[in-house]
């Protein structure tokens, strides 16, 4: 089976409203995907809702299969957009923590991508900047030989100077057969690494394209296309 | 999965409430050492202070336990925490059962460092015979030991806070689906289940209130009810308390088990 994720006819209303509307989506084994879209268009939900950290309306969301639960998230790793770590804990706790429950967490990678950022592990996470606890989140979660990455802007709080490493780390420390899934604005950085795009519009997939494929039919970076097609 | 998730939640917990926990054992030293010192007035003053600084960080503990576990399960379960406690490869029943463990050997813990603390401030042989003489009279009209009457008072007081405890917990679960983020729903929650499990109680000593006139008194007048049935009552009150807590507990589970929708 190559199909990883799946989301049939998913649909997420808050109240009145509905942020997503019929979401049908596959994700195959290999891939890197970028999950893009202008602020408020539900790629945040989608991401809660493949975690289990929502309840669909109606649809569902199969990884491997199987809906979200024990399984899924063995085979998931997840990096939110915010700070989810207990601030009071030191960075070797965490490892500690992640050791304890993930069994394709590998502690000894953790310490060397905490090494290469200059992150260090026996500082506790409220004495670390906003930028600093969000590299820690990343290199935990890649850290984690999983099946499939789920990254919510892992890029927003970082410098510059570090989205390149950052990125390179992503690259070089997914395993192959495995796919991921990145949602940011920053689209220009990531572009050169994505295979495929998901454009997401008023809680609907609008467009959903090999990269190459599209670069060539639209005559333009990723980047433009995005510009042009969400163009105020 | 379970006894990884039960460590985490009482090392958070502990780790916290050991401070007030040696801070109160401290405390009921001095208290033991200054209140035996006779003939000083400063000595008296000193032994004073430290009995106050004793019984307040009784309190404390009670009340620092308590509002810790409320934080700590909307910390983690609806809070920013809850990305990292949702996907964790764990059942949703394992999250709840060990968020409850917790507030149960953190219950227990905290009545023993109490009971122990009050025991090194205040016990000697005279003053436990007093009141001995002074409780036994009640105790042996319903049949009960001194120690065992102890027993289950301690019992039913223990019951009751866990009671407390658990419908903070549901009063966060349902205040949630209700409150886009506001805490205000969760303590009005939390509160209309306290209150409803309070006449939960209320009613199942009633009922049998219902088929004796003796016990009916109880409710109504101020009139002395037979030994028998004040023994009826502790008995049935701590059964209810039991059974409340049990219930409390599936309800929650189950609550928990249909999901939770993050903000």
């Amino acid at each position: 089976m190559n199909t990883l994720l799946e989301c049939k006819g998913l649909c997420k209303s808050f109240g009145e409203k509905k942020v997503l509307d019929n979401i049908n989506l596959s994700v195959e084994k290999g891939k890197i995907i970028g999950l893009l879209g202008k602020n408020g268009t539900g790629k945040s939900t989608l991401i809660k809702l493949i975690n289990d950290l929502l309840t669909p309306t109606s649809g569902e969301v199969l990884v491997c299969g199987k809906k979200p639960g024990v399984e899924s998230k063995k085979i998931i790793a997840f990096l939110p957009e915010r700070t989810y770590l207990d601030k009071s804990m030191r960075v070797s706790d965490i490892i500690k923590y992640f050791a304890d429950f993930y069994d394709n967490f590998d502690s000894e990678k953790a310490y060397k991508l905490l090494n290469d950022l200059g992150l260090d592990a026996n500082l506790k996470l409220n004495k670390m900047s906003k930028g600093m606890q969000e590299k820690v989140q990343l290199c935990l979660v890649m850290s984690r030989n999983a099946d499939l990455y789920i990254l919510d802007e892992p890029l927003g709080g970082v410098d510059p100077a570090t989205r390149d490493y950052i990125l390179d780390t992503i690259l070089s420390n997914f395993n192959e057969g495995a796919s991921v899934i990145i949602s940011t604005h920053l689209i220009s950085d990531i572009e050169r690494i994505l295979d495929e795009v998901i454009f997401i519009n008023d809680g609907k997939i609008i467009l959903h394209s090999d990269c190459d494929e599209l670069r060539t039919s639209e005559n333009g970076s990723i980047d433009e296309i995005f510009r042009r097609t969400f163009k105020c | 999965m379970l006894g990884k998730l039960l460590k985490y939640d009482l090392k958070w917990n502990l780790k916290f409430l050991s401070i007030f926990y040696i801070l109160t054992l401290f405390f009921a030293i001095l208290t033991r050492i200054f209140i035996n010192i006779e003939n000083s007035f400063f000595m008296d003053i000193v032994g004073k202070i430290c009995t106050g600084a004793t019984i307040s960080l009784i309190f404390n503990i009670i009340v620092n336990n308590t509002f810790r576990l409320w934080a700590n399960f909307r910390q983690k379960v609806y809070g920013d925490e809850s990305y990292l406690t949702h996907t964790l490869p764990v059942k949703k029943s394992s999250i709840y059962f060990s968020k409850m463990l917790a507030a149960v050997i953190s219950l227990f813990i905290s009545f023993l460092v109490i009971i122990f603390a009050l025991f090194v401030a205040y016990y000697s042989k005279d003053g436990f015979e007093s009141l001995r003489v002074i409780l036994n009279p009640i105790f042996n009209s319903i049949k009960l030991s001194f120690t065992g009457a102890l027993a289950i008072l301690i019992l039913v007081l223990f019951l009751e806070l866990l009671n407390m405890l658990q419908c903070g917990f549901t009063g966060v679960i349902i205040g949630h689906r209700f409150n886009n983020a506001k805490i205000g729903f969760s303590v009005l929650f939390g509160f209309i289940t306290y209150m409803i499990s309070q006449a939960i109680i209320l009613v199942l000593l009633f009922i049998p209130a219902i088929f004796n006139s003796n016990f009916m008194n109880l409710f109504f007048t101020t009139d002395t009810v037979s030994p028998e049935i004040i023994k009826f009552v502790i008995i049935l009150s701590t059964i209810s308390y039991l059974l409340l807590v049990i219930l409390g507990f599936f309800i929650n589970k189950k609550l928990f088990n249909k999901g939770v929708n993050v903000d």
